[in-house]
């Protein structure tokens, strides 16, 4: 790409077509030779911390040249380069798991402290619902290290990806008791032997009511029959009466929180 | 708790695989190189505070006591050691044994090592050598947007990156 770029710098025209058409394939084969690589086992995006799961999969080529077009500014003007722009972003996305299906490795998107955007028909979610069952398997991380007291990015992960992807696998998280559990039992690497996961069958944790995911978050459809928000569905009677609903934090809700082990380890087998 | 007794627990068994079990953790960053053992404060092991907050401050909290506690039965230490005198017996421990301490009591059987973060080229080691203090060779988790970066970048090293995505940890 730099080869590209340099002739134009210093002047007011760019051929971007070119230059992502370049770096399209540029990326994909690198991509290629590390799905071969025997000793790598999953790839990695941290994209969500810009844009949570907001991950369109009908990237714009108007976008996308907009994007080409920002970085041969920065690149032009001598500064340090930044993938930062949606469009690339999401197309470096695609790509990358497009490669990890041919390959049957996980892709794995760090769910970061980002809210989840409302999610659209173009958005990432809807299009792995569309994926065949036996394609690469997603692995939401979530890690406790990273994000110890912010659960709430963990309980939104969960329901965005298990129920519309088989192969969905959620680590270091507190699964909602709607996810059904036969979906967390598979092996994310390719190893023989079962993993040990620190997910727990503890329902939603405490969500932080102060923040606008939770605010638009309640108010959303969670019942599977009527539709009920979560505010709602105590009076809808069609949640089973032992499975524990989402809490609120709040002063008096707080106090009755129990305690939990983000580090409890259960076998899947 | 590292290990706890299992005759002193409710439910050995359960006790007993949590404890024993080996673990795989499937979301690793490499271990620093000798040279910049102290390139960060020991506090970031327990707050995510920064500066004076985290190295005067985060001392005095529930978690750096419970860290205190725990640390000290790791490396052999009084019950009543101080976070100072902790920090101490752990710098005067050559790199090797400390690492393998911490790994041989974790007892993990393999690492999926995300080598991604910037910097790790001149800070922290290479994958394969975590090979020595687990069970089962280290695998790789690669990083798309690194990949991306070479891409645009078009050359294989790391040096001097053009694109970064790199957001700073929490």
């Amino acid at each position: 790409m730099e080869k590209i770029l340099t002739p134009h710098l210093g002047t007011d025209t760019l051929d971007v077509a070119p230059i992502l058409s370049k770096f399209h394939d540029s990326l994909y084969y690198a991509l290629e030779a590390e799905a071969r690589n025997p000793d790598v086992v999953a790839f990695k995006s941290v994209v969500c911390y810009r844009t949570g799961l907001d991950i369109s999969t009908f990237i714009s080529q108007a976008s996308l040249k907009f994007s080409i077009l920002e970085i041969f500014k920065t690149y032009q003007s001598g500064e340090k380069v930044r993938l930062c722009y949606k469009a690339l972003n999401d197309m470096v996305v695609q790509v990358a798991l497009e490669v990890a299906a041919s390959h049957d490795i996980p892709g794995k998107p760090h769910i970061s402290d980002n809210y989840l955007a409302d999610l659209d028909n173009s958005s990432i979610s809807h299009w792995l619902g569309r994926q065949r069952s036996d394609a690469a398997p997603i692995l939401a991380i979530a890690d406790a290290s990273d994000h110890q007291g912010l659960p709430k990015h963990q309980v939104c992960a969960a329901p965005c990806i298990l129920p519309l992807y088989p192969g969905g696998w959620i680590s270091g998280c507190h699964i909602p008791e709607r996810v059904p559990r036969p979906r967390l039992g598979m092996s994310p690497d390719r190893a023989s032997r079962p993993i040990a996961s620190d997910c727990t069958t503890e329902p939603c944790l405490p969500l932080d009511r102060s923040s606008p995911w939770s605010r638009n978050e309640v108010k959303k459809p969670f019942c599977d029959k009527c539709s009920s928000s979560v505010q709602q569905i105590r009076s809808c009677g069609h949640v089973r009466p032992h499975v524990p609903l989402p809490r609120f934090s709040s002063p008096l809700a707080a106090r009755n929180t129990p305690k939990l082990n983000q580090h409890t380890s259960f076998p899947f087998y | 708790m590292l290990d706890g007794e299992p005759s002193s627990v409710k439910y050995p068994d359960l006790h007993r695989m949590v404890f024993n079990l080996p673990a795989i953790d499937n979301h690793a960053h490499p271990i620093l190189k000798e040279a910049h053992r102290d390139a960060f404060a020991f506090e970031g092991l327990v707050s995510e505070a920064q500066g004076v907050a985290l190295t005067e401050d985060s001392v005095r909290t529930v978690a750096n006591m419970r860290a205190t506690k725990e640390l000290s039965k790791l490396f052999g230490l009084d019950v009543n050691t101080t976070w100072e005198e902790l920090k101490e017996h752990r710098n005067g421990l050559p790199y090797s044994e400390l690492t393998g301490i911490c790994f041989e009591h974790a007892k993990l059987q393999t690492l999926l090592l995300d080598d991604g973060l910037s910097g790790v080229e001149e800070s922290a080691e290479n994958y394969r050598t975590h090979d020595h203090f687990t069970t089962s060779p280290t695998k790789r988790i690669a990083r798309i947007e690194v990949v991306a970066e070479v891409s645009i970048r078009g050359s294989p090293s790391r040096d001097e990156s053009l694109i970064s995505l790199e957001i700073p940890r929490r």
